[in-house]
């Protein structure tokens, strides 16, 4: 079994708001990330399996790119990820969000490999996530 | 049980080319890295091991023991080397899986004092490999490294 980890820079903006709650009550539970902001985000996806014999590959790095930005990055780059991303219209944009987010996009999507995890960096905050099952 | 890990790094070149596909197969699966001429990356390795620590026996190993292991096992082999033909395995393929694998294979038996879990290679800024040898590989284990 090899793992192979792949990255890919994206920003975006985005604001930690529950619309159910109060002003005042979002503003205690998130503090200045109640305003819009943006953050610097890496992507590291994670897939697992064995590599093919006759191309020494687990995974062929641009195609992994190609699903990941058409599945992903394209729809958060640049983007603001509460406006712009329909499930974060009502789902609060939190790093831990956004993985759940990247994972559900991606598992299953990633032909003759097996997602093993998604990590997101924001800024110097780290999410890791390894699916529903762990 | 404690885990050490410790870095290296080698400068290498090497061609993406399988014996196993033909000329315009091989293009298309490996693009710009089938340039025969070659290319290079640094490579940084990060070589992991484990063992129980107790007042008896303070360390994993020694610094001067890996250290030993990586210029005497790693540097010939790695260093300013030519990927495709340094492992001496005929047709190897130097994908950064198989590099990996390979450098699991020189370690491995080299290293008496402490078990080997973990190979890492980091072939770009954008991608890395990692091995953690034959058989079945604890989620726990998997998990502190991806």
């Amino acid at each position: 079994m090899i793992y192979v980890t792949r990255m890919i820079h994206f920003c975006a903006a985005h604001r930690l708001y529950d619309a159910t709650l109060s002003e005042e009550e979002n503003r205690e539970r998130f503090g200045e990330c109640a305003n819009l902001h943006g953050h610097d985000y890496t992507l590291e996806v994670t897939v697992a399996g064995e590599p093919d014999e006759r191309t020494g590959m687990l995974v062929h790095l641009s195609k992994l790119d190609t699903i990941v930005c058409e599945r992903v990055v394209d729809r958060l780059d640049h983007k603001n990820l509460n406006v712009d991303v329909p499930v974060f219209s009502d789902v609060v944009p939190t790093i831990e969000m956004l993985a759940k987010y990247v994972w559900e996009e991606l598992d299953g999507g990633i032909p003759e490999v097996s997602l093993h995890r998604v990590r997101i960096h924001e800024d110097d905050l780290t999410a890791d996530y390894y699916g529903e099952a762990d | 049980m404690v885990y050490l890990t410790f870095r290296a790094a080698f400068n290498a070149v090497h061609v993406l080319w399988s014996p196993k596909l033909n000329d315009s197969e091989n293009l298309e699966t490996y693009g710009e890295c089938a340039n025969p001429a070659g290319h290079g990356h640094r490579y940084r390795i990060e070589i992991t091991v484990a063992s129980a620590v107790n007042a008896a026996r303070p360390t994993v190993i020694t610094r001067g023991a890996i250290e030993r292991t990586i210029q005497d096992v790693l540097r010939p082999v790695l260093a300013n080397a030519d990927l495709n033909t340094t492992f001496g395995h005929d047709e190897f393929i130097s994908t950064g899986e198989n590099v990996t694998r390979a450098v699991w294979d020189l370690v491995e038996p080299a290293l008496t004092d402490a078990r080997l879990v973990a190979v890492r290679v980091i072939e770009t800024s954008k991608n890395s490999f990692t091995y953690f040898g034959p058989g079945e590989v604890p989620n726990r284990v998997s998990r502190m490294f991806n």
